[in-house]
């Protein structure tokens, strides 16, 4: 599956652009509005919750901005795997006629639509940290992990859009199901609320939560400038890994029923 | 042959497709690791063996739904059979659907470079290629305005120029050229012909006749998952449009469409074989065909006499020369032969110049049609399988015959009816004692409410009936227990069965519950006879259902319930 992936390099990039390319185009600012999109969204936080609701944190020494980047280091990375896992739902299907017609391997349209959505999220986390520091943001020097963070992301978005892409084919309810999963999840985690604002007896709802262990990982060098929490840390990027290895033996075994399922 | 000149090769190959009546009951088979089975399965293809030598044009011809594209993706790589190996060698460019993969939004430009990488070209092969293309689908200007904007023609024709590009060693075309205009059609096929002169092996799949038979040297008939005919292309497409024009007209004349049967288009009508051949030391000028009284005519009455006229012309002198003479209906069924050799011996000195000779049928007895006539004549009597004629002129002669409206069948044989005899014994041996379909094909049907006999590949053999299905079933004396082997496939069967109530003679039985998708034998008591006795058995299932409405396309069977094996014990 990887060979697969290595040898069609060229025309999963081809795709990427294609995909990042054709969401703006014939609109007259073309690609800018990824970069758009994101600064208002930010700018918009920035104001409301510094100056306006003046939300405080009061863990850091980020200054009155500390609830805004408390909030973009997890909301960041949540919206792009929202969006993946919802499109990588749909993958298969809407590209019937290429996988049934073309011979070429499925999985570069995976692998076509997290990276279409990790560039995105790079440009969201660019925008953000240009925004930050020119408001005058001091981050720390476990920024520096901040790299590290995204490949860990990167293997855990793969993983589960392959799953997810691979399960819709067969079961066709996967989509609705993942996409009201998310929006539950979304608020069983505290991305946009403090984790304190919870009452002591349902705080370990969070602490199992994974999505919370997945969240941290950005926000351990953004936000709160320490080294990521050991044990969660390790713990998700391993279960990752054996899931990845699962899931793509699952995806071989399955892979020879995709062109007449779909 | 050794096996490295061929460039496809399929050994053995089969097909399946597992049906699920609803997507929860793949989901309920899944969760009991197959324990509980609800898919039927489907045989696409059964055992498909084909060799292609490099070079070859192989066309590939069949109904809709018989297995064609199936087995096209199999040799293109997009699926995979079931049971078989399949071999390629070589780079293979498949015109399955033109223009897969293109973004509406994109310009033609930017879909060439996408498109052509997905099928397999390098960034530098594209960009040598890339004005090739663009000159081939004549797009003009248009190719940097977004696809959407096109009409299908010119989205085909870059579709078809992208597909054209790869410089492929084996060539797949299903249907690529029925889409588009003439021009574009005979642009299209020109480059397919080039293929062929630089020595691609192609598989052809059309609707189209005279494209197979122009292209291909050889054709394969695919008829529900198995090969009907396989040979030289003129052969196979002749012998399956036969096939069609029988089908269609027998469906017509079902449905009561009696007068529009009778007027097929002329393109439904056979292709005839080549129509002249032959030595040329003798030639047909002219063939005529004169009615009783002697007028030429190219129709007759039938009982009328027909004189069939050949006008020849013999360049040099031919001793003992042998004439002969065929008549075949439109369907291309073969319905006399006649020569002056053994048939209605004549002996004739020799021929030399010009000169006719006649062959006079008395009372034809042939009912109303359309009838070909070829004619022959060879200067070998002993030439053992005709086939060096001097001059042959195949089915190139045509004559209509009239009959009362109510005559049926081909021809008019002079008959009469006995009257009754009551006094004779009953006559049994035509009614079985007992069903088994794994052996039995033929049986006696009151209904016509089966559906039709269908042979799986585990060897089984069962038939669905429709809303009621009944057959005739010989009861000895001393049996007085009615066995029948049932099944049914309904989607629901595990919360939902079936009830089939079993009518003898037109009186209720019983009734029988079917809830698994297995065979099981159910018993029923019956009356015992002092005699042989025929009995009309009757089967009617409560419910029916129609894998189409359950979301399988194509599928319109309306399936009850399955029988097996049914007798008196």
């Amino acid at each position: 599956m990887l060979k697969d992936i290595w040898k069609h390099r060229t025309l999963i990039w081809a795709f990427v652009k294609r995909d990042l390319k054709g969401r703006y185009i014939g609109s007259t600012v073309g690609f800018l509005w990824s970069v758009i999109q994101p600064l208002v969204m930010i700018l918009i936080y920035a104001i409301l919750f510094s100056k306006i609701m003046q939300q405080k944190v009061g863990t850091s020494n980020l200054g009155n901005l500390e609830y805004v980047v408390y909030l973009c280091a997890g909301i960041l990375p949540w919206i792009t795997m929202q969006d993946t896992f919802i499109r990588s739902c749909g993958v298969f299907i809407e590209n019937a006629s290429l996988i049934k017609k073309v011979a070429f391997p499925p999985v570069i349209l995976v692998a076509n639509i997290v990276l279409a959505g990790f560039i995105n999220l790079l440009i969201g986390f660019a925008v953000f940290f240009a925004v930050m520091l020119i408001a005058g943001v001091k981050f720390g020097w476990y920024i520096l992990l901040f790299p590290v963070s995204l490949a860990v992301f990167f293997i855990f978005l793969f993983t589960f859009s392959l799953i997810l892409a691979t399960f819709h084919i067969f079961f066709r309810d996967t989509q609705q199901i993942v996409s009201l999963l998310l929006t539950v999840w979304f608020w069983a985690t505290p991305i946009v609320y403090l984790p304190k604002i919870i009452p002591e007896n349902l705080r370990f709802i969070i602490e199992i939560n994974p999505a919370n262990f997945l969240i941290n990982i950005f926000r351990d060098p953004i936000y709160a400038n320490q080294f990521y929490h050991w044990r969660e840390a390790s713990v998700f990027l391993l279960s990752t890994i054996l899931i990845l290895i699962l899931g793509s033996a699952m995806f071989k075994k399955l892979r020879k029923h995709i062109p007449d399922e779909i | 042959m050794k096996s490295e000149e061929f460039a496809i090769e399929l050994a053995n190959i089969h097909k399946k497709f597992r049906i699920y009546g609803s997507p929860l009951s793949r989901l309920r088979e899944w969760l009991t690791f197959g324990k509980l089975p609800t898919h039927y399965d489907f045989w696409a293809l059964k055992n498909i063996n084909l060799n292609v030598s490099k070079g070859e044009a192989i066309g590939i011809i069949g109904e809709n739904g018989s297995g064609k594209s199936t087995m096209l993706k199999i040799i293109a790589g997009t699926t995979w059979p079931t049971i078989g190996d399949v071999k390629t060698i070589g780079r293979i460019s498949a015109l399955l659907e033109l223009g897969a993969g293109f973004h509406p939004d994109f310009s033609g430009a930017q879909n060439i470079y996408i498109s052509a990488r997905l099928i397999g070209l390098t960034d530098d092969e594209i960009k040598e290629r890339f004005d090739d293309i663009v000159r081939f689908a004549e797009l003009g200007r248009f190719i940097h305005s977004p696809v959407r904007t096109y009409s299908s023609g010119m989205y085909v024709r870059l579709g078809f120029a992208v597909a054209a590009s790869v410089s492929p060693e084996i060539l797949i075309v299903d249907e690529a050229l029925s889409v588009g205009d003439d021009y574009y059609q005979k642009k299209s096929i020109d480059r397919i012909k080039k293929f062929r002169e630089d020595g691609i092996t192609v598989l052809f799949v059309s609707h189209a006749m005279p494209h197979i038979t122009r292209f291909c040297d050889r054709a394969i008939w695919l008829r529900e998952g198995i090969i009907e005919a396989e040979g030289s292309a003129k052969d196979v497409v002749n012998e399956y449009q036969r096939y069609c024009y029988r089908h269609t007209y027998e469906r017509l004349i079902l449905a009561g469409k009696k007068e529009e049967a009778e007027t097929l288009k002329p393109e439904e009508e056979p292709i005839l074989e080549e129509q002249v051949w032959g030595s040329g030391k003798v030639k047909f000028t002219r063939v005529a065909i004169l009615n009783g009284k002697g007028e030429e005519t190219g129709s007759l009455d039938l009982g009328d006499d027909i004189t069939i006229r050949q006008y020849y012309y013999a360049f040099e002198k031919i001793e003992n020369p042998i004439f002969g003479l065929n008549i075949h209906t439109i369907q291309g069924v073969y319905i006399y032969g006649t020569n002056n050799h053994n048939i209605h011996p004549r002996k004739i000195d020799h021929i030399e110049g010009a000169g006719y000779i006649d062959f006079k049928i008395k009372n034809l007895i042939l009912h109303k049609g359309k009838y070909f006539i070829s004619v022959m004549v060879f200067d070998e009597p002993d030439d053992p399988y005709w086939q060096n004629p001097l001059d042959w002129h195949n089915q190139a002669y045509e004559f209509l015959v009239f009959s009362p409206s109510e005559a049926h069948g081909l021809v008019a044989f002079p008959g009469e009816w006995s009257k009754t005899h009551p006094e004779a014994e009953c006559e049994m041996s035509g009614v079985p004692e007992q069903l088994d379909l794994e052996n039995q094909w033929h049986f006696h049907f009151l209904d016509s409410g089966w559906y039709k006999l269908e042979k799986e590949d585990t060897g089984m053999a069962f038939s669905w009936s429709k809303d009621k299905g009944g057959f005739l079933l010989l009861q000895s004396p001393g049996k007085t227990v009615l066995e029948l082997e049932l099944r049914a496939s309904h989607p629901d069967l595990k919360n939902n069965s079936v009830v089939v109530s079993v009518l003898m003679d037109d009186e209720k039985l019983g009734s029988i519950e079917i809830n698994s998708i297995k065979w099981k034998k159910h018993k029923l008591n019956v009356p015992s006879v002092k005699k042989y006795q025929i009995r009309r058995l009757t089967l009617i299932p409560a419910r029916i259902w129609k894998p189409e409405e359950q979301g399988l396309v194509g599928d319109k069977r309306s399936l009850g319930v399955g029988l097996h094996t049914a007798k008196f014990i």
